[in-house]
């Protein structure tokens, strides 16, 4: 139970206790939107501040270039991070296996704040 | 304040939940709105000019709307007509419009349809054209291979076919916002609301919470401020809900482009005005200098076909890298000088993105292949899959073949198509790439 970085890890929790809605769409046919929403300012302001929404830091998440990760947006109205992913394969394009950029979210659940 | 009710986010891709729906009739909305369209589609449905949507959901969404708007006595507008917005997609519902009027033996109503599609032809005049998502410029080459173009159109168009007395319009391709916000601006409504009003609304129930999909949402406007109430008993709009769908298929929650100019949401104030409906105040609309018209268009690439593999043996696994380059290496000598293409598609590797994330037990492979006929892109994904079974690699110990086969047969799907064209023309006048057409739709004498 001394194993350095054990303390840190049960002071955060799982990305899935700190936003309700953590969803991807496209967002036209070149860019799939990433939206992590939160219920609570407190929940909002503990993610913003947890330093994981880094574009670079994102970029390794996804193991993508980060050419192809936008700037992170901080939408205080909503509660809500959005950032967007450039498609590899515009969507619906031969090659192409989330037409709708449904599945481009599934990284961030591996995240805790 | 004016008031509209909009049953769907896309009309025809999941039908209409009728209760909801019915519950926003009796409200007695002032329009009944909704868009059909999309480009999360894909390029397929615009280049092959085919519905994405069951015609059968789509008539039965359509039948719902127009019922309801002749029985108000209200003005019915659909947009991106069959899902892409082409010609045939705007004569489609123009002829479920009349048939279903006949079936009902409804009053004579004026019918107004908007004609988007473009011929290659026209817009080669002027090139290049600015290229969007920052994607290249438009170019003869790339506009020589489009099979089919819409523009999307504002909502000066359809401003005007209201001016017209039509009661139902059924537009080409929209900007979803526009047919409503061409309602409100037609009764005087700021274009900064309206457009607002119609971004919130263009999706339905997912403007509110908890999660439903195509359940009706009814919206508020006046010259100060947009309201949103859900007619599902189950839902709410709230603050926090209005404000989250600003995200939803945005590039910028802050920040909207669309025809005519950018709509600014920096200083929106969200706020409850009781326990089920909220308000927006304060979006900004920003002008462009130069009024352009997006295009739309899609090239046809090939005939695709794909077969399907599921492989067990982890040590096949372990190698199934060097497998999948030992089938692509057996293809690419055997198809010399043909054009094609070839994917395989991992399913259960762990595939996070791009990267190998834990050892599996099973994985299903997915083989995806374009070329010139049908009959050659069956013949190459079923050699792509022969040459996974009898791959050969190092380490290998069956020597029987490597791949559990459902069935050993490639299969043709839809032809594989492109977007080309996701480019702005500029346009002197806002209606001036489209086409007018007004009748009287007489359902009683019909039949």
């Amino acid at each position: 139970m001394n194993r350095p970085g054990t303390q840190t890890e049960l002071e955060t929790v799982p990305i899935q206790q700190l936003a309700s809605v953590i969803r991807s769409k496209n967002a036209g046919p070149f860019w799939v939107s990433v939206d992590i929403m939160c219920d609570t300012r407190e929940q909002f302001e503990r993610l913003r501040d947890s330093g994981q929404f880094d574009r670079h830091k994102i970029a390794r998440l996804y193991n993508l270039s980060s050419r192809r990760i936008s700037e992170i947006i901080f939408f205080e109205p909503g509660l809500a991070i959005t950032f967007n992913i450039r498609r590899r394969k515009p969507a619906g394009s031969p090659g192409d296996r989330d037409m709708y950029g449904a599945q481009y979210y599934v990284p961030i659940l591996q995240l805790r704040a | 304040m004016l008031s509209v009710l909009t049953p769907t986010g896309h009309l025809g891709y999941v039908p209409i939940q009728p209760e909801s729906f019915e519950i926003g009739v009796e409200r007695r909305p002032d329009a009944i709105i909704a868009d059909s369209g999309s480009n999360d589609i894909g390029p397929y449905p615009l280049g092959a000019d085919k519905a994405h949507s069951p015609r059968e959901w789509q008539r039965q969404d359509l039948e719902w709307m127009l019922l309801a708007s002749r029985k108000l006595k209200v003005p019915m507008i659909i947009g991106s007509a069959s899902d892409t917005g082409t010609d045939r997609g705007v004569d489609d519902f123009i002829a479920f419009i009349k048939d279903i009027a006949a079936k009902h033996h409804l009053a004579p109503f004026k019918l107004a349809a908007i004609y988007t599609e473009q011929k290659p032809v026209d817009i080669a005049r002027h090139l290049p054209l600015e290229g969007l998502d920052g994607i290249e410029p438009l170019d003869e080459e790339t506009l020589a291979g489009t099979q089919r173009i819409v523009g999307v159109l504002g909502p000066e168009p359809i401003m005007q076919a209201l001016e017209d007395g039509a009661d139902v319009i059924i537009c080409g391709r929209s900007c979803d916002d526009a047919i409503y916000a061409a309602f409100a601006m037609f009764h005087g409504m700021p274009q900064s609301l309206s457009v607002l009003w119609g971004k919130t609304l263009e999706c339905a129930s997912l403007c509110a919470e908890p999660f439903m999909v195509n359940q009706s949402i009814m919206g508020f406007i006046d010259k100060e401020q947009v309201i949103f109430e859900p007619m599902h008993p189950g839902q709410r709009c709230t603050p926090h809900s209005l404000a989250g769908h600003a995200l939803y298929e945005r590039l910028n929650p802050f920040f909207l482009r669309g025809p005519g100019g950018s709509l600014d949401l920096m200083n929106c104030h969200y706020e409850a005005v009781d326990n089920r409906r909220a308000r927006i105040t304060g979006p900004r609309f920003i002008p462009d200098e130069q009024y352009a018209i997006k295009l739309e268009g899609a090239k046809y690439v090939g005939a695709q076909a794909i077969i399907l593999l599921g492989i067990k043996d982890p040590i096949i696994l372990q190698h199934l890298g060097e497998v999948i380059a030992f089938s692509r290496n057996r293809i690419k000598q055997a198809f010399k000088g043909i054009d094609f293409q070839l994917y395989f598609h991992p399913y259960g590797r762990g595939h996070r993105i791009d990267r190998v994330a834990y050892a599996p037990r099973d994985v299903g492979l997915l083989i995806e292949t374009v070329a010139p006929t049908d009959e050659m892109a069956r013949e190459i994904a079923l050699m792509a899959s022969r040459n996974v079974f009898f791959a050969e690699f190092g380490g290998q110990v069956a020597t029987a073949g490597g791949a559990a086969q459902l069935f050993d047969e490639a299969v043709s799907i839809k032809p594989a198509y492109e977007w080309s064209v996701h480019h702005l023309l500029p346009v002197k006048e806002p209606g001036e790439l489209f086409r007018y057409h007004q009748e009287t739709v007489k359902g009683e004498s019909a039949s």
